[in-house]
């Protein structure tokens, strides 16, 4: 079923719409769903309890892409799940490449009108200025929190070129936010 | 900007860069292309080594029959490749003009030359627009529908100067072994190559002109640190003598290559004796 059809499940609100939604994007979403939580079962039900904040986003929120839409929210919940089992310290997937986001981070604070959407734009901007490959594996790091032999394996690179672009991007992003205003 | 921030941020790019990093998939070198690279850099440092009356100082390129391919046309403002001689003028890529810095041509070399179509495959189609109007053999395309390199005297290359899609590595021929036995017969320090081979082929896809240069500088002292840990090689007493072939030079204690060789995972490290005339000056 396209993705128009199932939004439409959404407004006509047939439950129909959650189950051709995991039929369709299920099983990404249970990747990075995992990728995040580093635990199955977490993630079955992280995975879930986006599908039911996507019945509740639509209507009205009408969205160009449902897989984004989706998989953007999949990831939030997954996050959120993960900030809750870290402090019950629990054990965590993504903690290894949050911790190395931090290098990207100095003591200083964004500007206060700047919204997570525009710094969002913003690392859009830098990472179209990189090659393929950085960006690639970039995203596949931080957006879909891949470990570093999977991104090589996906790829067939070398896992000291995964880690090599992983390190230039991370500076090079660095600059480019501290060059563009953002004391982070 | 505190981490939780930049996560959002993160999670808000656009989502076509999200859906290409799902969908990408890289322009892949095949394995025998990869092999083919690698020994053709082992072959030329293992050349300097067996072969080293072959460098005649007093060689000028004007009194070869062929020119060498050099770096006139295509790195024409960068100093260091003009030292190799004006009259030098066919595009190459980057790799062979910074090998041929300062090098003293000697007719006996060959040089190779690897062709890629726009997709950066090796293919019949290339040979047939590229290579064949050459005059190689059919023995030379089998090799090149192989292993994507033809073997090209300089007159061909000369030929095909100025194309953008020739990639010419030079191959001195011969092999060396380093033994123990051979080191017991060489008095004083050594001059110690390392072929680092650090995934540096894979990592310049995409980085041209200048910025290659540069990038693989960069790449190369950052993965150093592998050798470093793995061998105790320190950094600081190697200099660069192909940077695109990630390969190094340095004068070390005939004790030290000893213990270096002595290492399984040192395999790629090659020795020369240091004799008072350089056998090569890079």
């Amino acid at each position: 079923m396209d993705d128009t059809s199932i939004i439409e499940l959404y407004f006509g609100r047939d439950e129909q719409a959650i189950r051709e939604t995991a039929a369709k994007y299920g099983s990404l979403c249970l990747r990075v769903a995992n990728n995040i939580l580093g635990c199955r079962e977490d993630a079955e039900e992280s995975v879930n309890d986006a599908y039911l904040a996507v019945w509740n986003a639509i209507p009205p929120a009408k969205p160009d892409s449902l897989r984004a839409f989706v998989w953007k929210i999949v990831r939030n919940q997954s996050l959120k799940r993960l900030e809750y089992n870290t402090a019950k310290k629990r054990l965590s997937g993504a903690l290894v490449p949050l911790s190395e986001l931090e290098e990207i981070l100095t003591d200083g604070s964004p500007p206060p009108d700047v919204s997570a959407e525009e710094l969002g734009r913003l690392i859009s901007r830098f990472l179209d200025t990189q090659s393929a490959d950085a960006r690639c594996v970039f995203v596949r790091r931080y957006w879909y929190f891949d470990n570093v032999s999977d991104i090589a394996r996906r790829y067939s690179f070398g896992e000291s070129k995964v880690k090599s672009l992983l390190s230039r991007t991370r500076n090079r992003l660095k600059q480019f936010l501290n060059k563009e205003g953002y004391n982070i | 900007m505190n981490k939780d921030f930049l996560i959002e941020g993160i999670g808000n790019i656009d989502f076509d860069i999200i859906d290409e990093a799902e969908n990408y998939r890289p322009i892949r070198r095949s394995r025998a292309w990869i092999w083919a690279s690698a020994s053709a850099a082992c072959l030329l440092i293992a050349g300097v080594l067996v072969f080293p009356h072959l460098i005649d100082s007093n060689n000028s390129i004007a009194d070869n029959s062929g020119s060498v391919q050099g770096a006139g046309e295509a790195s024409g403002e960068n100093s260091d490749y003009n030292k190799i001689d004006e009259k030098v003028s066919v595009s190459i890529t980057d790799d062979l003009q910074y090998i041929l810095k300062d090098y003293k041509p000697v007719p006996e070399h060959k040089f190779y030359v690897r062709v890629y179509d726009a997709n950066g495959a090796h293919s019949e189609v290339v040979w047939d627009t590229c290579l064949e109007p050459l005059g190689l053999t059919s023995d030379d395309k089998e090799n090149f529908l192989k292993i994507g390199v033809a073997s090209l005297t300089r007159e061909q290359i000369n030929t095909v100067k100025s194309s953008a899609q020739l990639n010419v590595v030079m191959d001195y021929g011969g092999e060396v072994e380093v033994t123990e036995e051979y080191l017991k017969t060489v008095n004083g320090p050594l001059k110690v190559w390392v072929f680092t081979n650090l995934g540096l082929d894979e990592a310049l896809v995409g980085h041209e002109g200048e910025e290659r240069i540069s990038f693989a500088e960069e790449y190369i002292d950052e993965h150093f640190s592998e050798y470093e840990k793995d061998h105790g090689l320190n950094r600081e007493e190697f200099e660069y003598f192909g940077i695109f072939t990630g390969t190094f030079t340095a004068e070390l204690d005939k004790e030290k290559v000893a213990e270096l060789l002595a290492d399984k995972r040192s395999a790629s490290i090659s020795v020369s004796p240091e004799s008072e005339e350089p056998l090569i000056d890079f």
